[in-house]
């Protein structure tokens, strides 16, 4: 009777919550908004590769790439919420979309987030040669010569020199460049005086120089040069990598998600491969990250707003 | 020949023009101020389209001779691919929800397969065996991807 | 320089030769498949190689892009069907020697048009990586514009029954490349809502589309008069048609050359590509040609100067990435992550700090380049035979492995969809006389040009009188004046008599 019992309670208990201690039982899929052999993608691989050590089963990367992971990030909200499909995505796509774009196939509130892992080290560049080092040099130099090109690589990276140029007075010219190794070219080649780097300017030392921290606090890769905010202009915008799943997923299957995360980040293999792009480990937990995610959106959007941008 | 080529130029005129007219401003802003709009190249190219269409029009009825190429333009059994084979593929891509990549590639294989003529059973089991396999190999073993 | 040819014997060990030759191996099946590309076929390896020491590693994926780049060759000339975007012009003249029964002669040249071409744009890399470091920088996108607009002229030189055609083939590709958000302002062009077009259309779900899956269509509903040329294909084979003839070496040769230097030209200039080179290889070479209405029917010199550009690009876009840090194209993109992965930061860096890596680096290209050659050769005999498989087993196995490209490079089933609508389109171009490959090159040269163009405008203030700052912009200027000159001259002629038919 009291075996009977037992087995009834086990059955009711496994029965009502499959998600306990169960998952995961089979291959979970890593979706990556971009495409294979960029920075997204190898930071994927090497995160995929510590979880399926960790989770115990395999974790197979799927590169859907289109706007930004946008288009996997529409995709990803109408898959079910039982942890097997997940993403590592870059925050912006998520907190700065909806300033720009009047159509957002999804929303923040659509997914639940898992953690953060590492960060960019955004900044404002500057060819090695250029006649300034600093911010008041540069403010200085584009007032004696107007017209000055800024580098950026897409549509929400004008904002900063737009709204630099709009606080000093002077006159930044805006050029066009494709990507991050468009940015490159312009800057090596001095084809523009200043440039958005999403981190990547680490990997120049010698030929670039950072001007201003585009983030809300100093990069960790520059340690002495000042953020936009402390030069007056509460412009900086942030942007990490965070462990998107659809809303509704299981708090259980969340938090075994972060504690994989959190492994991550102290792996030494998986640190090996941030640091050969230079992106800053930074973990932080789910928590934090949804508490980081909403922030980022609020804050994004005042900004946005504030520099006249309006949503096409 | 030449009506064919006619016909061929006015679409291509109308095209142009309902591009220029309505398709054009409705789908692209006209971008702020100091910059190329982005209309322009579109624009650009339909003009190019409009002119060169009317021109081919133009040539074909008034012209000495036309040019020849793949001759005869659509005959039957080409019409019947044209719809059949996408189809095939759109079924592939629906039984693919439905069923799994196992049972959409084979559909897809054995579907094109009937389409080319081939009737030898075994042949309509060698086919899929070998085609699946090979994909089985590319994506889940070298990618190690997921279909599906 | 010593320090580097140190490094040279480095790569003379049993283990490291046999990982150059897999990845030249892999490499070369994974681009004679129809639907995969080398970006994938590399960027997939790369989490391979994790083990592996950094010469090995490099080496090893290396090995993979130049293999994919001559191997694409293959299904272009036996099924018409080309394996990369790359090697549509290939199929152009390899298609029609096959079905002459001279797969084996196309094959060959394919593939010693393709050594040529890679061995050269290889040595080109040792030589000139580090010499060319500050006259690479000097190309702005101004030059680069106009380099693109002079480029557009060869279409001309395609525009094979109709000039007017031609053009608006052209056209409608550069129409079908504004499709997405534009780069400057972020707006979207007719995307009609679909967030997924925002990038614009994926290219090579498009060109397996209108290449390959149109044609499959055509096959399909053709059959009596493909089987009806088959059986005259197997009947009887001269031995002269699995060979190079001095003949055709005469004519391939030249075509050689000027494709290797097309294709380091174009593999040195940031943002072009692997298709534009092969392309304007290949018009060009039509349009020097004596007799032009040869091509398209089983020229080898189309088949030659096709592939040797195509191969040309790929080390040569290693140039601003060795020498600079710069990756100027997708695969120096895909491998730089690779680089830097195994601790090796390309730059003029490089070169002081591990000039003996550098080294091996180079000798493992060069003997890439000769392992390729010996790879092709050794697997010539067996695709040749391909071409006796009846095209009813062909086309139903191809269109699957079409599927499953479209499926990797698109994204999905979206991206088979793209594949699909452009096989329809494909289909009514070729049925209508419209040139598919003019439509490829209006499109892939469409995005970089109105790039260039938007940047031009910013880098010369909105003045065109600073285009004098840019003397090699406007050397290429006066060149396409020149050739639309000499263009309508000579079009004006032909229309006094009548077209040819």
């Amino acid at each position: 009777m009291l075996k009977t019992l037992k087995m009834a309670a086990l059955v009711a208990l496994t029965a009502a919550s499959p998600a306990l201690a169960e998952w995961p039982e089979r291959p979970i899929s890593l979706i990556i908004g971009f495409g294979p052999g960029g920075q997204s993608d190898l930071l994927g691989r090497a995160l995929a590769s510590v979880m399926s050590e960790d989770l115990g089963v395999p974790v197979n990367v799927v590169n859907r790439p289109g706007a930004a992971g946008g288009v996997a990030l529409a995709g990803l909200r109408a898959m079910p919420a039982d942890g097997y499909s997940i993403m590592l995505n870059p925050s912006q796509t998520i907190t700065l979309s909806p300033a720009l774009l009047a159509q957002v196939p999804f929303s923040i509130d659509d997914f639940a987030y898992a953690g953060m892992l590492t960060s960019f080290d955004i900044a404002l560049v500057a060819p090695t040669s250029a006649p300034f080092d600093d911010y008041a040099g540069m403010v200085a130099y584009a007032r004696e010569h107007p017209g000055i090109l800024y580098a950026a690589l897409s549509a929400t990276t004008r904002v900063f020199a737009t709204e630099i140029a709009r606080a000093n007075d002077i006159d930044i010219e805006i050029l066009p460049v494709d990507g991050g190794p468009g940015m490159v070219n312009a800057i090596l080649g001095e084809q523009a005086m200043l440039a958005y780097s999403g981190g990547v300017h680490h990997r120049y030392p010698e030929q670039m120089k950072v001007i201003a921290a585009l983030t809300t606090e100093r990069n960790a890769g520059s340690p002495d040069v000042p953020t936009i905010g402390e030069l007056g202009l509460s412009i900086g915008m942030d942007m990490q990598t965070v462990l998107i799943a659809p809303a509704g997923t299981p708090d259980d299957v969340i938090a075994r998600l972060e504690g994989t995360l959190a492994a991550a980040a102290e792996s030494p293999s998986f640190r090996e491969v941030a640091d050969s792009m230079s992106a800053v480990v930074q973990f932080h937990t789910a928590a934090e990250a949804t508490d980081i995610m909403h922030a980022q959106l609020q804050s994004n959007l005042a900004i946005m707003q504030a520099a006249g941008v309006q949503p096409q | 020949m030449r009506a064919t080529q006619m016909f061929v130029g006015l679409i291509l005129a109308l095209f142009a023009a309902a591009m220029l007219l309505w398709l054009i401003p409705a789908q692209i802003p006209s971008g702020f101020a100091g910059q190329l709009s982005p209309r322009l190249l579109p624009q650009i190219t339909m003009w190019g389209v409009l002119g060169l269409g009317l021109w081919i029009a133009g040539t074909a009825v008034w012209g000495r001779g036309v040019p020849a190429h793949r001759p005869g333009v659509f005959a039957r059994a080409e019409l019947v691919a044209l719809v059949v084979l996408p189809a095939l593929v759109l079924v592939a891509l629906w039984v693919l929800t439905l069923a799994g990549p196992l049972a959409a590639g084979t559909l897809l294989v054995v579907g094109a397969a009937l389409m080319m003529g081939e009737r030898n059973p075994l042949a309509l089991v060698l086919l899929p065996a070998g085609a699946l396999g090979v994909g089985w190999l590319l994506l889940y073993r070298v990618l190690g991807t997921t279909v599906g | 320089m010593t320090q580097i040819l140190a490094g040279f014997p480095d790569i003379l060990n049993l283990l490291t030769l046999a990982w150059i030759v897999a990845g030249v191996a892999i490499g070369y099946l994974v681009g004679a498949l129809p639907g995969l590309g080398k970006a994938t076929a590399v960027a997939i390896a790369i989490p391979l190689t994790f083990a592996l020491p950094a010469l090995l590693a490099i080496a090893f994926l290396i090995g993979i892009a130049k293999g994919s780049a001559a191997g694409s060759a293959v299904s272009a000339i036996l099924l018409n069907v080309p394996g990369e975007p790359s090697s549509a012009p290939t199929a152009l003249d390899g298609y029609p020697l096959a079905r002459q029964g001279k797969a084996g002669k196309a094959l060959k040249a394919a593939l010693f048009a393709s050594v040529l071409g890679d061995l050269g744009a290889t040595l080109a890399l040792v030589a000139l990586a580090q010499p060319i470091a500050s006259y690479a920088l000097a190309i702005t996108p101004v030059e680069i514009c106009a380099v693109l607009i002079f480029s557009l002229t060869f279409v001309a030189g395609l525009s094979a029954e109709s000039l007017a055609k031609g053009l608006v083939a052209a056209l409608l590709g550069l129409l079908v490349a504004t499709v997405g958000l534009e780069i400057e302002s972020g707006l979207p062009r007719l995307t009609f809502g679909d967030y997924r077009l925002f990038d614009g259309i994926p290219l090579i779900p498009m060109a397996i589309g209108m290449l390959a899956v149109a044609e499959m269509i055509l096959q399909a509903g053709n059959r009596a008069a493909l089987d009806q040329q088959a059986a005259t294909v197997a009947k009887g084979v001269h031995p002269d048609d699995s060979r190079m003839t001095r003949d055709d070496w005469r004519r391939a040769a030249p075509a050689i050359v000027r494709g290797t230097a097309i294709g380091i030209g174009v593999g040195i200039l940031p943002g072009l590509g692997a298709s534009v080179g092969s392309f304007l290889s290949y018009g060009f070479a039509r349009s020097r040609a004596k007799d032009p209405g040869r091509f398209g029917k089983g020229a080898i010199e189309g088949v030659a100067a096709s592939e040797s550009a195509d191969n040309a690009v790929v080390p040569a876009s290693l140039i601003p990435l060795f020498a600079l840090g710069i990756p100027g194209s997708v695969i120096a993109a895909i491998l730089i992550g690779a680089f830097m992965l195994h601790g090796v930061a390309p730059g003029p860096l490089m070169f002081a700090q591990q000039p003996r890596l550098v080294g091996g680096i180079y000798a493992a290209m060069i003997a890439a380049s000769l392992a390729l050659l010996l790879i092709g050769l050794l697997f010539q005999g067996a695709f040749a035979r391909v071409v006796r498989v009846p095209t009813r087993h062909v086309v139903p196995v191809v269109l699957f492995l079409c599927v499953i490209g479209a499926w990797i490079e698109g994204g999905g089933a979206y991206g088979v969809q793209v594949m699909l609508v452009f096989s329809v389109l494909g289909v009514l171009f070729v049925k209508l006389g419209f040139s598919v490959v003019n439509f490829l090159i209006g499109f892939v040269i469409g995005r970089a040009f109105e790039l260039s163009l938007r940047q031009s405008i910013q880098i010369l203030g909105r003045d065109p009188a600073n285009l004098v700052s840019h003397p090699i912009a406007l050397i290429f200027l006066a060149m396409t004046a020149i050739a639309v000159w000499r263009f309508t001259r000579g079009a004006r002629r032909a229309t006094r008599q009548p077209e040819e038919t």
